[in-house]
């Protein structure tokens, strides 16, 4: 698979990298990183001039080529940010060595969404925060079928159109904090959180987020 | 409770920022606005214009739709990315495929019924295709951001 993305790496910012849209709602939701921050699937380094100067970042990615054209952004970045080849699935870092873990369209690329998220789960520490930029379907049945048709193509090339990474995140753990559309029901900024471990599983309940929110969550 | 807690939040977030940021974002958001709107028109008319082409050489109905809606998405396909660096490739792809199956979908099926629109007719309906759907993205736009503002509590 890192293969495709390694071919995609030539045209990834022209074509797919959507940044003069969706930059500032990056930025937006990037202004809650902070150091020690994990950068998941930090592909040609588009982001990297949205983050907040002075942190300590770590960025990974599985495609050589990705990183390759990454490197000349992570020199400008202001802070030491260190870029590293990685399977998010098999990360190999400690148990709670980061403050944030940054993810963006990267759930729609990783071939096990769970399994990396219960990675990300696993490397953040307790009250870190989960910042992800990420494109799921939409519950809206036209746009949702519109997207499970382009997923039979895009599927090919490595990306999954229709993935419902809301639920995901759940099941990884992780207690959402909040979620904003950055275009329509499609386009999301979510925050989310790793508890404390709990003792009391009423408490564990409580702490499961806003009432509705699950409803708003069902992203289908 | 939750809600009110949401829109003190919100408001506070917009008092944080200083007001020429606030403009610069309505004026962007205005700005994309106007680009999809011409985008999803632009699809329309070319969808329209592919079913018309198609139908005008008088193959048998299914063909004529199956080959004329092919030619429409492959087109609504190559503008989607044509466009993409500027408007984002989502924002693209996705109301625009709907327009590009639907509108050669609804024109074969006048022809089947013995409708014929004629040329301009043809390419004014894919044009109120993009612009039904711009209003729809638009729409479920705001009440998309609306529901997920009410649904969670920034904190
Ligand atoms: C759609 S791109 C997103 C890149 C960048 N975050 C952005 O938004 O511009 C998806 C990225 O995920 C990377 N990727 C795919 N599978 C991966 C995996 N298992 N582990 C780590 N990175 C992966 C790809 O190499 C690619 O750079």
């Amino acid at each position: 698979m890192s293969k495709i993305w390694d071919l995609r790496a030539r045209l990834y910012d022209v074509c797919e990298g959507s940044d003069l849209r969706r930059g500032p709602a990056k930025a937006d939701l990037f202004r809650h990183m902070r150091s020690r921050a994990l950068f998941v699937a930090v592909g040609t380094g588009l982001e990297i001039k949205r983050f907040p100067p002075g942190l300590e970042i770590v960025g990974i990615d599985i495609s050589e080529a990705m990183l390759r054209r990454a490197e000349p952004r992570a020199r400008r970045y202001p802070g030491p940010l260190r870029l590293l080849q990685m399977d998010a699935a098999h990360l190999g870092f400690a148990d709670a060595s980061f403050d944030t873990v940054v993810t963006s369209c990267t759930m729609c690329s990783v071939p096990y969404p769970v399994r990396a998220l219960q990675e990300l789960y696993r490397v953040l520490r307790p009250g870190g925060s989960l910042l992800m930029f990420e494109h799921v379907r939409s519950r809206n049945p036209v746009f949702g079928l519109a997207l499970d048709l382009m997923t039979l193509w895009t599927r090919l090339s490595g990306t999954e159109m229709n993935r419902n990474t809301v639920q995901n995140v759940v099941a990884a753990d992780f207690r959402i904090m909040s979620i904003e559309s950055a275009y329509l029901d499609i386009v999301l900024a979510i925050r989310g959180t790793k508890d404390a471990p709990q003792k009391n599983h009423t408490q564990c309940e409580a702490q499961r987020g806003p009432r509705g929110l699950t409803h708003a969550l069902t992203v289908r | 409770m939750a809600q009110g807690t949401a829109t003190r939040v919100s408001a506070a977030i917009r008092e944080a920022q200083p007001a020429s940021a606030r403009a610069g974002r309505g004026l962007r958001s205005v700005l994309f606005s106007v680009g999809d709107g011409m985008f999803l028109l632009t699809v329309g008319v070319v969808a329209a214009a592919c079913m018309r082409l198609v139908d005008s050489l008088g193959w048998n109905s299914v063909l004529a739709w199956i080959i004329g809606m092919g030619l429409a998405m492959l087109l609504q396909t190559i503008l989607a990315f044509a466009a993409a660096p500027l408007l984002g490739s989502i924002e693209t792809m996705v109301p625009s495929m709907v327009v590009a199956m639907t509108c050669p979908m609804v024109l074969d099926f006048l022809e089947m019924i013995g409708v014929n629109l004629g040329w301009s007719w043809s390419v004014a309906l894919g044009a109120g295709f993009g612009f039904a759907m711009f209003m729809f993205v638009e729409g479920y736009g705001v009440l998309c951001r609306k529901s997920f503002r009410r649904a969670g509590v920034p904190r």
